[in-house]
């Protein structure tokens, strides 16, 4: 009889995990240094940090990667389950209520061109200033009277830097210049960055409005409970 | 109920229950009285000066292209803000004896050091990192702790040049209380029944009067140092920051360092 129960016992615990387990399509966008694109193939610590909390949720995820536009149209169209990271999201989806990315925005220039201080709005008046598409651009950019140029489909941060390094832009507006401009970066030679200090870019992963219910709960209260264990802040800096 | 059967139940029970979701937690000022109130909100404010005149007493060295700038991070950065406050306030610096003490602190270093890149820049001269910018990095990073204590470094509307340094209306009747002419020049304003967002809290200003150094950038065109060395029909009015200049007047009220606590 005793031996029965603990066969029950054990596999419950068994069943358990493999029941809760689902499996995810997710979309991600490039978004240096967090998730890094080469050959269409993503790579980056906010892709260790998703595979690393499904393994142990015993969720099984497919990464797809997708320029922010075109992800967020398959994301409405449920083509896939979620889609991260997204500054913008789109009307009618979900965010994982904390966001997974706490940033501060800037502009990158090249040196000789160098704007230390954005406050000063004034000064941006007659640049031509490209961003990544989908970008959420503060609205003192917004309002400065700078000619914004727009870098559609896969990473546009990269194409960004290259055209700002090439004379093609005064400056490329990032969510989180500090990954640009950082004595580890060589890039740091050539580009220096400055911050919209006192705004703050909130990062989300979005999900799908039409995901299962029983899916987007699960989703939910799992990444939630993994941001709180371990925020993504944390792990990038603990790896 | 056979002890198997509970051991069972139990394993059911604490596979429904086992994940807990901690909450966010937020620091709750402990009541204290109004004057221990006031010493530990002065203490903040006498801090947060001390580090921004540490920046100002250091822009040759912030702004040179080279040289050993080690001074302006970590251990050695925070000697210099207990010198600079022992030298403005001719009194110790304060005791590590509140949570808020010691974050304020941390919270200067790690401002430091999240413009290392910029401040060891070979190739860039002016940086852009003033007293101003520094303290507005240092109350946002403070502010935003959780911790229900707000710093603001403020001005009058009219010269404000960061948008997010506003006064609201608490701060702002405070500095018309500095411009009035009865008012003691250096005289410090708390209120211990004060409101921030509706919510009751202490509240405390401290005034900032512009200095010599600061006419370079909210004097007039004379004082900026772009124009020192050309004739007059070639002189600007934008200060090297990038600003116009707002032809301020030396010992004129600049401002003041606003700190909230909440109940």
């Amino acid at each position: 009889m005793n031996r029965y129960l603990t066969i029950l016992c054990l596999l419950l615990l068994g069943i358990s995990a493999n029941t809760f387990g689902f499996q995810y399509n997710v979309g991600v966008v490039d978004y240096p240094p967090h998730i890094v694109v080469k050959d269409k193939v993503p790579s980056g610590r906010a892709i260790d940090y998703i595979q690393a909390f499904m393994d142990k949720n015993g969720d099984s995820v497919v990464f797809t990667v997708l320029p922010v536009m075109r992800g967020q149209k398959q994301l409405v169209d449920g083509n896939i389950d979620l889609l991260l990271p997204i500054e913008n999201f789109p009307v009618g989806s979900t965010t994982i209520k904390k966001p997974f990315l706490k940033l501060v925005p800037g502009l990158c220039f090249r040196k000789n061109n160098f704007v230390p201080i954005l406050s000063a709005t004034h000064r941006l008046k007659s640049l031509k200033i490209g961003y990544a598409d989908g970008s959420d651009l503060p609205k003192t950019l917004k309002e400065s009277g700078a000619s914004l140029i727009a870098l559609k489909g896969i990473s546009g941060h990269e194409r960004g830097i290259k055209m700002l390094k090439s004379n093609r832009f005064d400056a490329l507006y990032h969510a989180n210049p500090v990954f640009i401009y950082h004595h580890k970066n060589p890039l740091s030679k050539d580009v220096a960055c400055s911050y919209f200090h006192g705004l703050t870019t909130h990062v989300y992963v979005t999900v799908s409005p039409v995901l299962e219910a029983d899916k987007a709960k699960h989703i939910q209260s799992a990444f939630t409970k993994a941001i709180e264990e371990q925020s993504y802040r944390d792990f990038y800096n603990a790896h | 109920m056979k002890p198997l059967k509970k051991y069972v139940y139990f394993i059911i029970l604490s596979m429904l229950v086992g994940s807990t979701v901690n909450a966010e937690t937020t620091y709750q000022f402990e009541s204290r009285t109004d004057e221990e109130t006031r010493i530990l909100i002065e203490d903040l404010a006498g801090m947060f000066i001390a580090a921004k005149v540490v920046i100002f007493k250091n822009q040759p060295l912030i702004n040179a292209k080279s040289g050993d700038k080690s001074v302006l991070f970590g251990e050695e950065y925070l000697a210099m803000v207990k010198e600079t406050y022992r030298a403005s306030f001719t009194k110790p610096f304060p005791a590590n004896d509140h949570y808020f003490k010691d974050l304020l602190v941390k919270s200067m270093v790690e401002v430091m050091e999240e413009n290392r890149t910029l401040l060891t820049d070979p190739d860039l001269g002016f940086k852009g990192l003033i007293p101003a910018t520094y303290a507005h990095q240092l109350s946002h990073k403070f502010s935003t702790l959780n911790l229900g204590v707000k710093i603001n470094f403020t001005a009058p509307k009219k010269v404000l040049r960061n948008p997010f340094n506003m006064p609201d209306e608490w701060e702002e009747k405070t500095i018309d209380k500095f411009k009035n002419d009865g008012w003691p020049k250096k005289k410090s304003y708390f209120d211990a029944d004060a409101l921030v967002n509706q919510k009751p809290a202490f509240r405390y200003m401290t005034p900032l009067y512009h200095g010599p150094i600061c006419m370079r950038c909210h004097g007039l065109p004379e004082d900026n140092p772009a124009n020192f060395d050309k004739p007059k029909n070639q002189w600007t009015h934008i200060d090297l920051s990038g600003f116009p200049m707002e032809g301020q007047k030396l010992g004129q009220v600049a401002g003041g360092v606003s700190i909230s606590i909440l109940k």
